[in-house]
């Protein structure tokens, strides 16, 4: 019993080597996301999403903004009969509207085939048969409700403290996010827009 | 059986001891002065220091939080990395100079400050709000800090992550268990089986009964269903008789740390229980589903093995019938006879006797932690009985009589029997 004890298997090892190899991993791991963030900003292709304000009384949480896109709503074509689950993963198909911003034409379960240049981002399902939201913010529940809500991990953006209000009494149709999607389908905010202008520009490190 | 009275039952037995010529004054100091090593003073400075390191570590958090973008975020993330080399070299040198407690407490500062790494990541890329997913990174990061620097405070965070992880994931999905809790958990099992910190039993123990909770999965808490009640009080059994088990047989420290929780959520139900069948909306026939059955099926074996395997029998029988007393309970609701007089009568007698039974376990094993949750299980059971009558209050006194009369009668009988078993010593010479 005592030989099979992960602390006498441990002590074997010089605690030199142990203290260095705890330090080392604690850091690799950070920047091992640090490395897996940047990647995406360095590498993956832009696109344009205008925003929806997810809850018009309260865009400003704590110190960070609340988006919605357009693209948070995808509209699953009912002939394809497939059921999707709450937490699943999908791999949502952009297409351009014709300002320019991105706009979802499908979603699957299975990485799409596309053709070369088309963007292809992942996502997880947060809710199932979901309203629209209408150019205003507002909820739209007239039609059939066949459509997804969709995370993409572009939801929160992070601001010194204080500086949330500005946005937040910005008017909501003139904030503009850009994005790098990398070709596995992750994605990261890369600038954050307000009438076209820069206001936040997110470098890699 | 190494509780936190020890050092006062020690004080109270050494005298007697020496008085009894069992045991040289020299020796009797020796022990005092071992015992005190262990529990005193030596402590203090990494407790002070370990306090000081939680400080640190919340500066480092709200200094994240505050987003001060004056200073670059690479340097802020320079700065952090640097923070846990400092704080594991720390541990390394306080280790090398003989002190582990002071060692311990650097590296659960260091695993801190790697959690406050993994917010300021999360805040330089607009990482979305996923706790549980920072969660696992701060359980993995507890993890190998707690194996390789053999630390308790890394190993204690690390459980809290993996419970908030795992709780997480399994209200996210909305679905049944979360199988994935046992990568980490196992792990973190096995370096608690070589650990005497009781912080770290007591967290184990409780991320299993955590885990076990939520195993029936979402939908059961979010329509209430009565079952849950017969499936926590199998669960509760299980781990009275698993942690009794253990001190009894020796078994892992780690085991018995069950003892408490088990006897918490023991007392809670049978209460709960015995409410419900009072109350005139809510005493209804209910079923057994699946993990009802299953914790049934763990739990009777257990407490089979306490009552045959246990070394001293006057404790673990009647704690075993006590049990079974309980685990009883929620069969009367099966039945269908709840609505009627004699399943209330037979619901009050049951957790009376359970009560009962685990009073007298306790007094007979020495376990006081027993005699108090039997007596707080009958104290709480005959309020609940004078506030809400079986009958009228002229039959709720009939009830407690009868009951009354009963205990004394074996009361009578037992004192005899205990007379007979172990005569005076003055006629045994």
């Amino acid at each position: 019993m005592r030989a099979l004890s992960a602390d006498s298997l441990v002590a074997k090892v010089p605690l030199l080597w142990r203290a260095l190899a705890t330090a080392l991993l604690l850091m690799l791991v950070l920047l091992a996301l640090v490395e897996q963030r940047a990647r995406i900003l360095r590498g993956g292709a832009e696109i344009r999403l205008k925003t929806v304000p997810i809850d018009p009384r309260d865009l400003f949480r704590g110190d960070y903004v609340i988006l919605a896109y357009p693209i948070s709503t995808v509209e699953v074509d009912a002939a394809s009969k497939t059921d999707f689950e709450r937490g699943e993963r999908v791999y949502v198909t952009l297409g351009r509207d014709e300002q320019g911003f991105a706009k979802a034409t499908g979603a699957t379960r299975d990485w799409p085939r596309v053709a070369d240049g088309v963007v292809v981002i992942a996502g997880r399902v947060t809710s199932t048969s979901t309203c629209a939201t209408n150019a205003d913010g507002a909820f739209d529940c007239s039609g059939r409700r066949n459509r997804l809500r969709v995370a993409y991990g572009l939801e929160s953006y992070f601001v010194p403290q204080g500086e949330g209000r500005a946005i937040e009494t910005t008017d909501k149709a003139r904030i503009e996010v850009v994005a790098a999607v990398s070709p596995f389908g992750e994605a990261a905010i890369k600038r954050l827009l307000i009438d076209g202008k820069p206001v936040y520009a997110e470098p890699p490190y | 059986m190494l509780t936190g009275s020890y050092r006062k039952r020690l004080e109270a037995d050494l005298p007697r001891w020496v008085a009894e010529g069992w045991l040289s004054a020299e020796n009797a100091t020796a022990i005092r002065r071992s015992v005190a090593r262990e529990q005193g003073g030596v402590r203090l400075p990494a407790l002070l220091g370990l306090l000081g390191g939680l400080l640190i570590a919340a500066s480092v958090a709200a200094f994240v939080a505050a987003g001060w973008e004056d200073i670059p975020r690479l340097v802020k993330l320079g700065m952090i990395l640097a923070t846990i080399a400092i704080c594991i070299a720390y541990a390394f040198r306080l280790e090398r100079q003989g002190s582990p407690r002071g060692a311990d407490a650097a590296v659960t500062c260091g695993v801190l400050i790697f959690g406050a790494g993994l917010a300021l990541v999360g805040q330089m890329y607009h990482l979305p709000a996923d706790w549980p997913g920072g969660a696992l990174l701060v359980a993995l990061g507890g993890l190998i800090a707690a194996v390789l620097m053999r630390s308790n405070g890394a190993l204690a965070i690390a459980l809290i992550a993996i419970c908030a992880w795992s709780g997480g994931r399994w209200e996210e999905a909305r679905s049944g268990a979360h199988l994935g809790f046992f990568i980490l958990y196992l792990p973190a099992l096995w370096l608690s089986l070589s650990r005497d910190n009781r912080l770290v039993h007591h967290l184990v123990v409780l991320a299993a009964a955590a885990w076990l909770a939520m195993a029936p999965g979402y939908g059961l808490f979010d329509r209430f269903d009565y079952g849950l009640l017969a499936y926590g009080l199998a669960l509760a059994v299980f781990y009275v008789a698993l942690g009794a088990l253990a001190l009894d047989r020796s078994l892992p420290p780690v085991l018995t740390a069950c003892l408490p929780w088990g006897l918490l959520g023991l007392v809670l139900v049978l209460n709960t229980e015995l409410i419900r069948i009072l109350d005139r909306d809510e005493a209804r026939a209910g079923h057994a589903f699946r993990f009802v059955v299953l914790a049934y099926a763990v739990a009777i074996p257990v407490v089979a093995c306490l009552a045959g395997l246990a070394r001293e029998r006057r404790f673990a029988w009647p704690l075993a019938a006590g049990l079974a007393f309980a685990l009883l309970v929620p069969a009367v609701f099966w039945t269908g006879i709840v609505t009627a007089m004699a399943g209330k009568i037979i619901v009050a007698s049951l957790v009376l006797l359970a009560a009962t039974a685990l009073v007298v376990a306790g007094a007979a094993g020495g376990i006081r932690r027993l005699v108090l949750a039997g007596s707080v299980l009958f104290g709480v059971a005959i309020l609940i009985l004078l506030w809400q009558t079986i009958g009228t209050l002229l039959d709720q006194s009939l009830f407690f009589l009868i009951a009354g009369a009963a205990l004394l009668a074996i009361a009578s009988g037992a004192r005899r029997l205990f007379a007979h078993l172990n005569p005076p010593e003055k006629e045994a010479a």
